[in-house]
């Protein structure tokens, strides 16, 4: 154990400037992140053009309600739409037929026509019938149309606001977000460079068949060296996951930040199983210096850990499934929007079983190098 | 009981290879053993064998009277091993690194402690205690190897070419601390292709060529196993056919060649050889310089046994 200890002590320096630039770098991602979000909030709303033939109270709630989230025009000329549909300028386009209000009092749907001018528009037809929905769940209560309508726009028009205010959108990013994402990277660096060097030292050679030698079964020794390894990377975890709890524990519910607990505690495991291969593989310590890089560095990018997943191309994506980051970025995803995790319990829970298998596959490679190499 | 190792029969394959072939050895209690024999003869396969640190094919060993195993702790705490590298952590001081490989046969701390101080001062690093692996120099890292074998008194010490590349001050320091741990009780056991070492240390012999035992005995029974006997070399101006006839004529003698002022002349065994020769010479009044007498060397013996210079194959 004590030579555990010193051979992790001589890794700590460059291992403390990974930990010092770690939390730096998610502290100012954290910092920017609101500010960020707020632009893309922006940038994300839609524009709708609102052809409104009848005019009546109901249509122009319709364009009231759509308002609240989005640009919405209704004095295009027919040249200008043509152009700004082909330009790629309007998104979604609503067309109000006289006698839409009295068609829709009397219990159907007509006179309204909705035209999807860029794919994935569905959930505007959704925001759309829930308009409706609420309408006549209203009207069902025996208030009038204008009654209905004014009621509709009040109880939305407050939920928008106090999503805008608090900044926690679905779609917005967590501050501890960038926490849980960068842990798949440094993660591993970090204990390919601690727990490499003891394996590839107690792996020496000549130092193993000296202690070989002596009066301490092999059983003892393994027993010992799980031990030592387990204890240092539990450190590192907890140190990890302590600062995490207390520089994020704001913005993740007890549960979800068990959960991202537990994701992590995969990717330790993973992290464990490449560290004790990689130190009997490699030749030098200088060697697992550069294959901590190599491997963090290459598992995250096709994971998405440094570019969000939808901005890479596809098949770097498909590449991500095959590696243990890749799973564990869905969980962080699934994280990063309030109550998912929780909600989607079983496929978080999944995703943590297949990183474990990740990590008990390149575990039993470590066993057969050591098997193959006392044998040679 | 005297025997401290037993071999017998011993045959390890690596695939098609035969890396020891049907060995047969018996080292007993106190002596200086020496396994003489060129690089990939089977020295260190042997010694790893008789460690149990690799499987054999075939044959028994036994030490101190028990079947060698891998989980024979009893016997293995009785052994100590000097490896032909360095085998320290570069991580842990000279002290730390005595006390860990120490702590592999001993565990009540009072104890190991004195046994550590002791190793140090046997092979005098006591001013170098604190200092770490990549601090000593050469020889000084040899002694610290050996320091980490012998800390726990072992009963049997296995060095495994000790004096690889390493200069000749430290190399002759090394050989005398093989003396004196001998001289202290242990059975040693030398593995060594540097013939002049084995000579110069070993009381029993064992020369190895591909696995297999060429010959054992002390290093008078191996010269004595072979033809070439004394070598006398002796300076002459001139010397006629005549006199070569009549130094061949000679009792011993076996065989006399001239080359440029130089007589070589061959003997089988017998005493006073250099006597009889120069005698003869001073008898025809053939003037002569400077002579030489060599007795033969384990080299000649693997010569002779295996047909090849043992130097020859040292890399």
């Amino acid at each position: 154990m004590k030579v555990v200890l010193k051979i992790v002590k001589k890794a700590l320096p460059s291992v403390s400037a990974y930990f010092v630039i770690f939390f730096g770098l998610i502290i100012i991602m954290s910092f920017f992140s609101g500010k960020d979000q707020e632009k893309m909030y922006q940038a994300t709303e839609l524009t709708i053009y609102v052809e409104d033939k009848e005019e009546s109270v109901l249509s122009k709630a319709l364009i009231a309600y759509l308002e609240q989230e989005n640009e919405v025009e209704t004095e295009y000329d027919e040249d200008l739409l043509s152009e700004l549909i082909f330009t790629g300028m309007v998104d979604y386009v609503v067309y109000v037929e006289e006698g839409f209000e009295e068609t829709f009092l009397a219990g159907e749907m007509g006179g309204i026509e909705r035209l999807s001018i860029k794919p994935n528009m569905a959930f505007v037809d959704q925001k759309i019938e829930l308009f409706f929905q609420y309408v006549r769940a209203e009207l069902a209560m025996g208030k009038t149309i204008e009654e209905a309508c004014e009621s509709v726009l009040k109880n939305t028009e407050h939920r928008a606001v106090t999503e805008v205010l608090s900044g926690r959108d679905a779609m917005s990013t967590r501050q501890g977000y960038f926490f849980f994402t960068f842990l798949a990277y440094v993660m591993p660096c970090i204990l390919i460079m601690i727990l490499g060097p003891v394996m590839h030292v107690f792996y020496r050679k000549d130092i193993k068949m000296r202690t070989d030698c002596g009066m301490v079964s092999v059983r003892k020794q393994n027993v010992e060296m799980v031990k030592g390894i387990v204890m240092v990377a539990i450190l590192v975890w907890a140190l990890f996951m302590g600062l995490g709890a207390i520089i994020y524990h704001r913005d993740f519910t007890a549960a979800e930040y068990l959960l991202g607990t537990l994701n992590s505690f995969t990717i330790l495991l993973f992290s464990i199983a490449v560290s004790v291969l990689f130190g009997v593989l490699l030749p030098s310590v200088d060697a697992l210096n550069g294959a901590s890089n190599i491997l963090g560095l290459g598992m995250s990018f096709f994971s998405g850990v440094f570019v969000p997943a939808e901005l890479l191309p596809d098949y770097v994506n498909i590449i991500g499934e095959f590696l243990p980051a890749g799973w564990y970025m869905k969980n962080v995803r699934l994280l990063n929007i309030e109550n998912s995790a929780t909600t989607h319990f079983s496929e978080f829970l999944v995703n943590c079983g297949i990183i474990t298998a990740f990590a008990v596959a390149v575990f039993f490679v470590f066993l057969v190098v050591v098997k193959r190499r006392k044998a040679a | 009981m005297n025997t401290v190792v037993k071999i017998e029969n011993l045959v390890k394959r690596y695939k098609e290879l035969v890396a020891v072939d049907h060995m047969n050895l018996s080292i007993e209690k106190g002596e200086i053993f020496g396994l003489l024999g060129p690089n990939g003869s089977g020295k260190s396969t042997i010694i790893n064998c008789l460690l149990s640190l690799t499987e054999y094919d075939k044959g028994e060993i036994t030490v101190f009277g028990e079947k060698m195993r891998a989980d024979n702790y009893s016997v293995k705490g009785r052994i100590g091993i000097v490896l032909q590298n360095v085998a320290v952590f570069d991580e842990l001081t000279v002290y730390e690194n005595i006390d860990y490989f120490c702590s592999l046969y001993v565990k009540e701390k009072e104890k190991r402690k004195a046994l550590v101080q002791e190793a140090i001062t046997f092979v005098g690093l006591e001013e170098f205690t604190k200092f770490y692996p990549k601090k000593l120099s050469g020889g000084l890292l040899r002694r610290l190897n050996i320091a980490c074998g012998i800390a726990h008194k072992p009963e049997l010490i296995i060095f495994d070419e000790p004096t690889v590349a390493i200069d000749p001050q430290s190399r002759n320091k090394i050989l005398e601390g093989i003396k004196e741990l001998n001289r202290q009780g242990a059975t040693v056991i030398y593995t060594s292709h540097y013939m002049e070492e084995v000579e110069q240390l070993c009381s029993r012999i064992a020369i190895i060529d591909k696995g297999q035992l060429v010959a054992t005995g002390t290093k008078d029974e191996l010269k004595s196993m072979i033809q070439t006997g004394e070598t006398i070399r002796v300076e002459v101006p001139e010397l006629t056919s005549e006199a070569m006839f009549g130094l061949e004529k000679l009792s011993h003698v076996t065989s006399v060649e001239y080359i440029d002022g130089m007589a070589t002349i061959k003997c089988n065994g017998g005493r006073h050889n250099v006597l009889h020769v120069l005698e003869y010479l001073n008898n025809a009044e053939i003037s002569f310089g400077r002579v030489f007498a060599e007795q033969p060397t384990l080299n000649d013996v693997f010569l002779e046994i295996t047909g090849k210079e043992l130097r020859d194959e040292v890399q």
